[in-house]
């Protein structure tokens, strides 16, 4: 990667940071809109865009990035409020910035001009025509430029230098600066004014006390002279002029009518003592505002505290590391702990007696390996935050489109999950969160009208339970319209005009493509194409969506997805001489197979009489096709589960031990199959399969309609 | 001798492509965060004040801000070492308060190499 890749790296990955920091900063003003701290990093993030985009030669994004940043100093110097209003817009300007960053690091152009300059004129008007400040004034000169016409006649310019006496102090030495005029021309005349040398008593040697008058013949332009003083013109005694009238023949024809007062000041009557002594009348504006009386000294005080303090705030620093890199030091995890495991067993069996020291020292390595593992299979987790954030976002921006109040909620935010996952689940989150805000959320007087708060709530909640993740998006809105669902169903001939069909049934069928309950399509959420593939993008997760609705009360979606690559408890047991490891989450309790307790109806179903309760058996090696040879014949023991919905029991041959085992995907290597959640190796090297029970659930006893999943099996005929 | 720049900035692009421009024009380059940070990575000079040349600093710094470090150094055996201020940070007063701290130039960004080039020739002996 050359260097300057690398700077282009680092310039995707900090503005990365630095938009999302801008983003947690306006939610944040959102619910504290006073909250100087929030703007002031708010600011900074912006700040930084605009000069790194700058030094990265995107010069629409700086420029854009710029015009906000005028229109946050604005927010900062409290010339502008807070409103809902501002914090859409500027969520929007960093939508924009972000997509031209997104743009540029595909290699594409920033914007499209007349995009940029609309987006610009925006912010703009949000500033206020006349407060569109002039671009920056650069110090510098315009180096590139060529230089212009080339001046073919000769100019004669005075230039008088003089320094403060400490200039040495700010590291500047005026011989550059002489040498820097003498390659622009030829020196006519040189004089050096030696009065204020003092005694040499009194000399310092660090101090300045020479002071120059130059005549030089040149044909550079007055502009390219100046430059010379760039970094000194403003705090010293300096000055070019054109004298060329007075040297028309190269000759200075002496001024007798020069003024007093020009006199004074060539002669250095005004000293550096006077200049530095005017200088320092010159209060802070703090200061000045104190002495006015406009503020008091503790204000100041406090508003520069504060300031500070903002300032000292740490950046949470991120570094991008290629998932591959991860990936091989997960795999290496793992093959450490089957190592470590063998190693224990080998202890184990090991029947001479072992010193007690290496005993100690084995153990704590085991302990070391496990964390070991642990950590590196967190690597790959993220919280859920940052997407739960996303949709807050864009959930109040919807609505405020709609002229809709909301509120919206998280909770769990800090449940973690594969970076994969949460990249695939984000199309799915967003057809929902739109779905909620359009077809969910009433108007406020529609609202009203049924007696429910104005502020419609939309709630983010994400949890852990039975080896999945769960995330629900829930709306107090006015619920799905089963009615209009049953008429579209029958529209579209997947039902009878006079069949009787489960609320469950009619639900589903908004996952099927080409149905649409929305009589009047909005521009957001599109054509209504959205559901039938949020099922199928679920599906290729290995995941699913449940529906639970009320009218006027309500809608909760709830996703349920399976954990990649994650760490999970696990029951080891054996069913068919297979190994399988069922989820100890969702594990009710286990017991010894009795055949007494086992009631069968039809040809399949069977029950089973555990603690009171009549549970469904399912049978695992039957579904999965993992052994039809001997069927049902030696399971001795019974895993119960429980995944939140349902409970059933599960025929084994042999209950192992519980392990804590990283779980690989079975999509990655294989493909994904239902029924399990995935495959991992075990300490003694083997390969068992990972149960997914919400999958196997599913299978058993959730195809009865129409048969979508029936082929998933031959096992089950309709049941509830 | 090849000259010694000191350059400070908080932001990594920055640091990076400016870095790389100086390296690029033969500068030897040390890189700091920030105020405080430049001030320890000038604790490591000290044996050899002569050698440092130049140093470059942003303003707008979290934990020390451009103007304190200024104020800083020119505490120490490095005082006469020029200092160019590179900031986006145009206003008046900041610039003032710049200068009197001890500050050499001040540099806007954002700037073309040439310019940065340019701008460090104005303080630093190119022989």
């Amino acid at each position: 990667m050359s260097e300057q890749d690398e700077t282009l790296e680092i310039f995707f990955s900090e503005t990365e940071d630095l938009l999302k920091l801008a983003e947690e900063s306006l939610l944040a003003l959102e619910s504290t809109p006073e909250s100087t701290s929030d703007i002031e990093q708010l600011f900074r993030s912006m700040h930084t865009i605009k000069s790194g985009s700058a030094m990265v030669g995107f010069m629409s994004i700086s420029e854009y990035a710029h015009l906000v940043e005028n229109l946050l100093e604005r927010l900062r110097s409290s010339k502008l409020t807070v409103t809902n209003n501002l914090i859409t817009f500027l969520l929007g300007s960093i939508d924009f910035i972000r997509s031209m960053v997104d743009r540029v690091s595909q290699g594409e152009a920033e914007a499209d001009p007349e995009d940029l300059n609309e987006r610009k004129d925006q912010v703009r008007r949000y500033l206020g025509v006349d407060a569109i400040s002039t671009p920056e004034e650069t110090a510098e000169p315009p180096a590139k430029e060529e230089p212009k016409e080339p001046i073919e006649k000769f100019t004669f310019y005075e230039i008088d230098l003089k320094f403060r006496k400490d200039l040495f102090y700010s590291g500047q030495d005026p011989l550059l600066i002489l040498l820097d005029f003498a390659e622009l021309g030829e020196f006519v005349r040189v004089v050096p004014d030696l009065s204020e040398l003092p005694d040499f008593a009194n000399f310092r040697m660090h101090d300045l006390y020479i002071s120059w008058q130059i005549i030089i013949k040149t044909n550079r332009s007055y502009e390219d002279l100046e430059n010379v003083l760039i970094f000194v013109k403003d705090d010293n005694d300096v000055h070019i002029e054109d004298v060329t009238n007075r040297y028309r023949e190269g000759i200075d024809i002496e001024l007798a009518d020069k003024k007093l007062g020009e006199v004074l000041l060539e002669n250095g009557r005004i000293t550096e003592e006077d200049l530095t002594g005017a200088l320092k009348k010159q209060k802070m504006l703090g200061e000045i505002l104190v002495d006015d009386g406009k503020i008091r000294a503790e204000d100041l005080e406090e508003a520069v505290t504060s300031q500070e303090e903002s300032r000292t705030v740490y950046r949470k620093t991120t570094i991008r590391v290629d998932v591959e890199k991860i990936d091989s030091l997960i795999n290496l995890g793992e093959e450490l702990g089957i190592g470590l495991s063998r190693l224990q067993s080998l202890f184990e069996k090991h029947t001479a007696p072992v010193e007690m020291e290496i005993t100690e020292e084995m153990e704590d390595i085991l302990k070391v390996g496990r964390e070991f593992q642990e950590q590196v299979a967190r690597v790959r987790m993220f919280p859920l935050e940052g997407t739960f954030r996303r949709f807050q976002r864009m959930a109040r921006d919807l609505a405020f489109q709609q002229n809709k109040q909301i509120k919206v909620i998280s909770t769990g935010l800090d449940t973690e999950m594969d970076k994969e996952v949460i990249e695939h689940i984000a199309d799915p989150l967003k057809h929902l969160v739109r779905n909620c805000v359009d077809h969910g959320i009433e108007t406020e007087e529609e609202r009203q009208a049924k007696g429910k708060p104005p502020a419609g709530t939309i709630e983010f909640k994400a949890y852990q339970r039975g080896g999945r993740i769960f995330i629900e998006i829930r709306d107090d809105g006015r619920g799905l319209d089963l009615t209009n669902i049953q008429k579209k169903a029958i529209e579209r001939g997947w039902i009878e005009l006079d069949q009787v069909v489960s609320k469950e049934i009619l639900l589903g069928f908004i996952f099927k493509s080409g149905f649409s309950t929305s009589s009047q399509v909005t521009e957001l959420s599109g054509r209504g194409v959205g559901m039938d593939v949020v099922k199928t993008q679920l599906d290729q997760l290995g995941g699913t969506i449940d529906i639970n609705t009320k009218k006027d009360h309500g809608t909760i979606f709830t996703l349920c997805l399976p954990l990649i690559s994650a760490l999970m408890e696990v029951l080891h047991v054996t069913a068919q001489g297979t190994s399988l490891l069922v989820p100890l989450q969702a594990i009710v309790g286990t017991e010894k197979f009795k055949k007494e307790r086992v009631k069968g109806f039809g040809a399949h179903e069977r029950v089973y009489q555990f603690r009171g309760d009549y549970i469904p058996l399912i049978d695992i090696t039957g579904i999965l096709n993992l052994d039809t040879t001997s069927t049902n014949g030696n399971s001795s023991a019974l895993v119960f589960v429980d995944t939140g919905s349902k409970a059933f029991g599960i025929p084994v041959d042999e209950v192992l031990e519980p392990q804590q085992i990283i779980v690989k995907s079975l999509e990655t290597n294989y493909r994904s199959v239902k029924g399990l959640a995935g495959a991992t190796i075990l300490g003694d090297g083997s390969v068992s399969l990972v149960l997914d029970l919400l999958g196997l659930e599913e299978i058993f006893f959730k195809n009865s309609f129409k048969g979508d999943a029936a082929h998933e099996s031959e096992e089950e005929d309709e049941s509830g | 001798m090849e000259k010694h720049i000191l350059f400070i900035d908080d932001s990594p692009t920055i640091r990076s492509s400016v870095s790389f421009c100086l390296r690029n024009a033969g500068y030897k380059v040390t890189e700091a965060i920030d105020g405080e940070d430049g001030l320890q990575k000038m604790e490591s000079m000290k044996e050899e004040t002569q050698s440092l040349s130049l140093i470059i600093t942003d303003i707008n710094m979290p934990r020390m801000d451009g103007i304190t470090f200024i104020l800083k150094v020119k505490e120490t055996e490095f005082k006469f070492v020029p200092i160019l201020v590179l900031t986006t940070e145009a206003e008046e007063s900041l610039i003032k308060k710049g200068r009197e701290a001890g500050a050499a130039g001040w540099l806007l960004k954002p700037f073309q190499p040439e310019q940065l080039l340019w701008a460090v020739k104005k303080v630093v002996w190119s022989k």
